[in-house]
């Protein structure tokens, strides 16, 4: 049998399905402990959990709405929704699909109260991609950089549920499940989504290269 | 380009979706939030608005309601002193009873305690045990325990004569008429104490309402949700859609916009989205 060690308050029951046998802020802990350890007063676990999911849902976010500062606004609200909502946080799924189940409806919100599901078609904003790279690796080389652009060209040019089901992949690490589950939408729907977008893509590299 | 490749994944496409795409948040994002996270903790845990309110609201609505009512009924005795000097009226039971025949010697002590706790116990009631050797059947013990089977029988047997006795007057032409002719106001119309301050209690429930008429009249948003803090979002989701149905939409709204602090990752069904 395994020892874990359990910090005051977490239920082994609740985590017992992605429980790992190592202190919730230890870096290997799994997300569901560590939000399990930060609903139970630990600071620290939030920050292992924020520094593991910030890229991926302001990249999601991003890519979503196309609007720098529209996705920093969004990405506040989603993590503040987290945090307000830690007393109630018990594990019912993969955190990850639990998190970006929270930004969809946050997003769907923006839409919905705006008014502006139009505005994801709007040609006037512009996603303001820093021009960093994520890694710096000399060689990742001029024409892979122009092939990555040419990626995500064509990914703005899918439709948004096709595009959303793509990045939740990428930027989640989401199963079709967990898609299914993160979108509000049964599986044969994201699986039939995710799979439009990826021969679109395929077929949109294809004629470029 | 990936032909061989799963239809639901593509590594080469995932390679260069990670290589494209670079954008990270602000870092005064990151520094407001990790600060926020940290207070929540400090914080501790938070009681909402309608929980930390719902016991002094309710102790003030129960004090003004036992101020009303006391005062209901200090003013409705205070309006009728001469109530207050007429005999205490009888119970129906007992008064059709004297109005019908002398009872047998034996039932008239039993039946008084049964009366009115406020009347004062038999004077006949035996000092000492040797007494109530002597006359057992004359003055049984007041207490409960002394209550035997004997009494028990006499006062079923006198309520069953009291009974009898209604139902032969009833069908007798000439007592029917004169009860209907003549009224008789202690035992008809004249309410008994306990009626009394049962119709007291009734008359304050609903004419001193204002001040708790004027705690619903303008009720908080919180009133929305207050009974739904420990319910399951299909809850607060069924709700909201009953509100919309009803036409209220700034309810229906505030509403869904609680669901979603307290609920952010529940799912909408397409009609409330």
């Amino acid at each position: 049998m395994v020892d874990a060690v359990l910090q005051p308050g977490c239920r082994y029951a609740e985590a017992s399905a992605y429980w790992h046998p190592v202190m919730p802020t230890d870096a290997d802990a799994t997300d569901e402990a560590l939000m399990l350890g930060y609903r139970d007063g630990d600071a620290a676990a939030f920050d292992v959990l924020y520094s593991r999911h910030k890229g991926g849902i302001y990249r999601f976010l991003l890519r979503q709405c196309r609007n720098a500062g529209l996705a920093d606004e969004l990405f506040q609200d989603v993590w503040m929704n987290l945090i307000r909502a830690r007393a109630a946080y018990t594990v019912q799924a993969k955190f990850s699909t639990y998190l970006y189940r929270i930004a969809h409806n946050r997003l769907m919100d923006h839409f919905r109260r705006d008014d502006a599901g139009a505005s994801l078609d709007d040609e006037s904003v512009s996603i303001d991609e820093p021009a960093a790279p994520r890694s710096a690796e000399p060689e990742v080389s001029a024409t892979s950089r122009q092939l990555a652009a040419q990626l995500l060209a064509l990914l703005n040019d899918l439709p948004d549920e096709q595009r959303e089901a793509f990045v939740l992949q990428q930027e989640g690490g989401l199963s079709v499940e967990e898609i299914a589950a993160a979108t509000g939408v049964n599986r044969e729907t994201a699986k039939s989504r995710l799979r439009y977008a990826l021969a679109k893509l395929r077929q949109g590299m294809q004629a470029w290269q | 380009m990936t032909p061989g490749s799963d239809r639901e994944h593509d590594p080469q496409l995932a390679a260069l979706y990670r290589a494209g795409t670079t954008a990270e948040p602000p870092a005064h994002l990151d520094d407001a939030i990790r600060a926020a996270a940290r207070r929540e903790v400090a914080a501790g845990p938070r009681r909402s608005v309608a929980r930390r309110w719902a016991v002094p609201v309710s102790l003030a609505a129960v004090l003004v309601l036992s101020v009303s009512v006391v005062t209901m009924m200090r003013e409705q005795g205070a309006d009728r002193p001469e109530s207050m000097s007429l005999p205490t009226p009888e119970t129906p039971a007992a008064a059709m009873q004297s109005e019908i025949a002398e009872p047998p010697a034996a039932v008239a002590p039993q039946a008084a305690p049964k009366r009115r706790s406020a009347m004062p116990p038999p004077a006949v009631a035996p000092a000492s045990p040797a007494a109530q050797a002597e006359a057992p059947a004359l003055a049984p013990t007041p207490t409960l325990s002394g209550r035997s089977a004997e009494t028990e029988r006499g006062v079923t047997d006198s309520r069953a004569k009291a009974i009898a006795a209604e139902s032969n007057r009833a069908e007798d032409p000439v007592v029917a008429r004169r009860e209907y002719a003549t009224p008789q106001p202690m035992l008809r119309s004249a309410p008994a104490p306990m009626a009394d301050a049962a119709g007291g209690a009734g008359v304050s429930a609903s004419k001193p309402a204002a001040p708790v008429g004027a705690l619903s009249a303008a009720p908080a948003r919180t009133e929305l949700w207050q009974d739904l803090v420990k319910e399951p979002a299909e809850k607060w989701i069924q709700r909201v859609a009953e509100l919309r149905r009803a036409g209220q939409t700034a309810d229906a709204d505030a509403l869904l916009a609680e669901f979603r602090r307290r609920f952010p990752d529940a799912r909408l069904p397409d009609d409330l989205r």
